[in-house]
């Protein structure tokens, strides 16, 4: 998207297909019957899915980490649209308000006209 | 009220009613986008729960899978202190990460807030408010006319018709401005609320994937335990219940390629043809986000199916 394409998002690319390569991997060895295993092929693919869950943490971290700098860059401007539109809101509502504050006072200089009367 | 008044009277009636008909405050587009943006936002806090659980849950899994048997326990790089270094560092990065997300989520808020905000700009009862302001303020003018005049007051200062009038057009008037303030915001804030739908999009996507895979681990841990071991070995377990397990391995293992092939073809759509920017623009198509929702909602669902055949023997 072109608003947003800062070079966060080309790194964010990278990580997702990164982490789409890694778990495929994991998917693959746990299609293993691991039972069947000799000792030394066992201890290798449980180094090698044990690695793999640790660099798929590490990448979703990255990704984490990646979209909330972004988002803590641009909450100011997220938080400023949403004061300008209760900003539109309430010159909505001034209208109606300032009308019956009109009224009101006349209905009150009405009432002590009536009463000095 | 003379015949030539009750004509002007008549011509001005039917412009305004003209007017409301021909200029009414159509809003139905920016409703549907503001209220499809806050259920997007919420939906994408919640589905944040599901994917830390599922990042959680799908790295156990593997744990579980290779469960290393008590005779290679204590020796080599399966000592007990090793092992426990192992699960620390495990720990840390997912708790990080679960971190990480939560902030994120309410993060989220902010975003939230503004859809709330725009809804009730686009649901603000703005005409019927000032139509009624109007109609007090002409009452109270009357009434201060014969606060005034006492014994000797005459006719309403402001009569019916002119009153109806006068409500009318506040009426015509507030909808005109009303419906330009909606526009005006929305094209003011295209820019900005675009980005924070589009950063979403990339969070919704990390649980997404992680939600998603979490499935995959599962269905391919479930059809080695449940249906490729037992099959094998053609023993007790190759019975009714397999036949069951097998039927869910299938059905599980086709709708998570045909998700994948879709959630590419979406992904495609979403991200690159800048969807909530046409949105934005006034060319919206909330299917699509919505699309990904119920998809996402159905991957839990599937998700939870094969966890409950897990558990049974």
């Amino acid at each position: 998207m072109a608003t947003a394409m800062a070079p966060n998002a080309e790194q964010r690319k990278l990580i997702k297909a990164s982490l789409d390569n890694l778990f495929r991997m994991r998917d693959e060895l746990m299609l293993l019957d691991m039972r069947a295993a000799k000792p030394e092929k066992f201890m290798q693919y449980n180094k090698d899915l044990y690695e793999i869950g640790i660099a798929i943490t590490k990448l979703n971290g990255d990704l984490l980490n990646s979209i909330s700098s972004e988002i803590a860059a641009k909450l100011p401007e997220f938080e400023a649209a949403t004061k300008k539109v209760a900003a539109d809101l309430y010159s909505l509502r001034r209208t109606s308000e300032v009308l019956n504050a009109v009224s009101n006072s006349m209905a009150t200089i009405s009432s002590m006209i009536t009463l000095f009367k | 009220m003379t015949f030539n008044i009750k004509i002007k009277m008549a011509i001005a009636f039917a412009t305004l009613s003209c007017l409301s008909g021909c200029l009414s405050f159509d809003v139905n587009q920016e409703n549907d986008m503001a209220k499809a943006g806050a259920v997007y936002t919420q939906n994408t806090a919640a589905l944040i729960d599901e994917a830390i659980k599922s990042a959680n849950h799908s790295d156990s899994e593997a744990m579980l899978y290779i469960k290393i048997p008590e005779t290679m326990l204590g020796t080599g790089e399966f000592t007990d202190e090793a092992m426990k270094d192992r699960l620390d560092k495990s720990d840390a990065g997912l708790i990080a990460n679960a971190e990480k997300a939560y902030q994120l989520k309410a993060s989220l808020d902010s975003v939230n807030a503004y859809f709330v905000g725009l809804q009730d700009l686009v649901n603000d009862p703005t005409a019927d408010r000032n139509a009624m302001a109007v109609e007090n303020l002409a009452v109270q003018v009357n009434g201060m006319n014969r606060a005034l005049e006492g014994k000797n007051a005459g006719a309403p200062a402001i009569s019916q018709e002119k009153q109806d009038a006068m409500v009318q057009l506040t009426r015509v008037l507030s909808d005109q401005i009303h419906a330009r303030k909606v526009k005006k915001a929305i094209k003011r804030d295209a820019q900005v609320i675009a980005t924070a739908l589009y950063l979403q999009g990339e969070l919704l996507d990390w649980a997404e994937r992680n939600i998603l895979m979490d499935l995959s681990s599962m269905t391919n841990r479930f059809f080695v335990t449940r249906v490729e071991v037992p099959y094998t070995k053609q023993g007790d377990s190759l019975n009714q219940k397999w036949v069951d397990d097998r039927m869910l391995y299938l059905k599980t293992k086709a709708f998570i390629q045909d998700y994948q092939a879709r959630k590419a073809s979406r992904d495609q759509s979403m991200y690159e043809l800048d969807l909530w920017s046409s949105a934005l623009s006034g060319q919206y198509d909330q299917s699509m986000i919505s699309q990904q929702i119920v998809d996402i909602r159905r991957v839990i669902s599937v998700k939870e199916d094969l966890e409950k055949a897990m558990q049974e023997n």
